[in-house]
């Protein structure tokens, strides 16, 4: 069984802070973390929805069990970054999509031995940043609900946090809040490094040095990662949202900002 | 971390992935339950109930590579073939038990929707695609009640026969492109439900030289699928997989159906029912 100790991903709310994190996490030469891969989560969901829908069936019929099916998402997943790693040299992988945060108990499952790193922002400003997106359906073309809705952005938000919650406690789970990462970078980049069990680089404070925006086409943030970390984007709602955006957002995901701090 | 190289035989030989795999499909309602009962019984194969894995992962291998093939292929190394493998294995692992050596029938029937798919990814599965007159698959559609969970209305396709006929022209079709597209590569036949119901020695012999076994005539038989062995929507056919092979359901529609409606199946489902012979 793959149990995924040379492993490690990464997830939050997209607009969070994540390409930041992975710029960060880049700066080892141990880890190979390039852009988003895209298929963690729908891989985490085929398993669950074959599990959920046919579990009992291939149990019964065919002889596989549960167990079965996890190991052969995790080779999956594992297979999928295999080549990366090997050719960069890195004794360790790492993958950021922003939604893998809402599989991280799946992934847990899979590999018991895996790195788990969220990060955590204020879901006003969660939401701020995703209503300027212009990301659209591949599908169907149309504008995606996140990038349109308060409402809609606000769940996603509150879906993600609500794992990060979930995951607490677990010995191989770190969760960092964005507004310590660009208030006090030191000291938040060093707690990261000494939970993967890696010497803090030195380029990881500096990460915009070694960060190539270029690589990170299909990434929203890149450009903006490639420049020095700085306080500029907290609390953006401020100017950003308007009174009913930011009461839509204060109905759906309140409770969990409260939980937070962050009202 | 582990990466594709090919399935271990016993023997130590690596077996092309699929080998041993045989996925079935075609418009529900046209006999992939009768023939996973029929082919049960075969000592060398597990057929087995539907379980959705084969569509969901092979229509999932499919976006990867329209959406994500440049992306992966530039920053992670991952070439076209290998992506296919990754995801052939996937469902391979999933259908197959480590100790099974049996030759393994799936028939979800919208495994039609990915034969293509599973082609690319499962290099030596073999397909049958299962096909019957389309007028009597709109009778035995416009008789079921499935519903659709979300909204708990009646699907289209089972309440209007306008959408009932093309959701069998619509499938059909998808077969007809994926047998052109296999052509001649031994890997997929098509078998039809009047020959299974109503000539099923013959059917039997075909679908046998197509999997490359022999209808045991000496060595016994599994026992017949129970009540409890048909699982979901199979069990809508329930009273007939227990009742005697019969033929009398082969041109139902003409018992069933009024002329009009019949004709507007006809009307709507021409070309594929052309296509077939049933016209």
């Amino acid at each position: 069984m793959n149990r995924g100790d040379d492993l490690i991903l990464i997830g939050g709310a997209p607009r969070s802070g994540t390409t930041l994190l992975r710029a960060i996490i880049g700066a080892s030469s141990n880890i190979f973390c390039g852009p988003e891969l895209r298929t963690i989560p729908s891989l985490c969901t085929l398993c669950d929805n074959i599990t959920d829908a046919s579990g009992l069936t291939l149990s019964r019929a065919y002889g596989v069990d549960k167990n079965r099916i996890d190991a052969a998402a995790a080779g999956a997943i594992a297979a999928f970054l295999a080549p990366a790693k090997k050719a960069s040299g890195a004794v360790r992988a790492a993958e950021k999509t922003p939604t893998n945060i809402l599989h991280f108990p799946t992934l847990r499952r899979l590999f018991p031995d895996a790195y788990l790193i969220s990060i955590v922002r204020d879901g006003r400003d969660v939401v701020s940043s995703l209503l300027q997106m212009t990301w659209r359906d591949a599908r169907t073309g149309e504008p995606m609900a996140v990038t349109q809705s308060p409402q809609m952005a606000a769940n996603l938000w509150a879906a993600s946090v609500a794992n990060d919650q979930a995951m607490a406690g677990d010995k191989r789970f770190f969760s960092l809040r964005y507004e310590d990462l660009v208030r006090s970078p030191a000291e938040e980049i060093t707690k990261l490094f000494d939970f993967l069990g890696e010497p803090t680089p030195n380029l990881a404070l500096y990460h915009d040095h070694v960060f190539d925006a270029l690589e990170g086409e299909n990434e929203a943030s890149a450009a903006r990662v490639a420049e020095p970390i700085d306080t500029t984007a907290i609390g953006r709602w401020r100017k950003d949202l308007a009174p009913g955006q930011l009461a839509s957002v204060n109905a759906t995901a309140g409770p969990w900002l409260e939980r937070y701090g962050y009202v | 971390m582990s990466e594709p190289s090919g399935r271990r035989s016993e023997e130590g030989n690596t077996k092309p992935l699929g080998a041993g795999l045989v996925f079935a499909g075609g418009c529900p309602r046209s006999g992939l339950t009768l023939l996973r009962k029929i082919i049960a019984r075969h000592p060398r194969v597990l057929a087995g109930p539907d379980t959705g894995a084969a569509p969901s992962i092979g229509l999932q291998w499919r976006n990867y590579a329209q959406s994500l093939g440049g992306l992966h292929e530039k920053y992670f190394d991952l070439e076209p073939d290998y992506v296919a493998e990754t995801m052939g294995r996937f469902l391979e692992t999933i259908l197959r038990a480590e100790s099974e050596t049996r030759i393994i029938l799936e028939k979800t029937s919208l495994n039609i929707t990915a034969f293509d798919a599973l082609a690319v990814i499962l290099p030596a599965a073999k397909f049958i695609h299962v096909v019957r007159d389309g007028r009597d698959v709109a009778a035995s559609l416009l008789e079921r009640n499935w519903r659709d969970p979300a909204t708990g209305q009646p699907f289209a396709h089972v309440s209007d026969r306008q959408a009932a006929i093309d959701y069998w022209s619509g499938l059909t079709a998808t077969g007809l492109a994926a047998e052109k597209k296999l052509e001649g590569s031994g890997r997929l036949i098509r078998v039809r439900y009047e020959d299974l119901a109503g000539r099923p020695d013959s059917a039997i012999k075909t679908i046998c030289d197509f999997l490359e076994i022999d209808w045991p005539s000496a060595a016994p038989l599994r026992p017949p699928l129970a009540n409890e062995d048909y699982i979901g929507l199979e069990r809508d056919s329930l009273p007939l997989m227990l009742a005697p092979m019969t033929s009398s359901r082969i041109g139902r529609h003409r018992r069933i159906l009024t002329p009009d409606i019949i004709r507007q199946l006809e009307d709507g489902g021409r070309p594929a029912l052309t296509a077939l012979g049933y016209l």
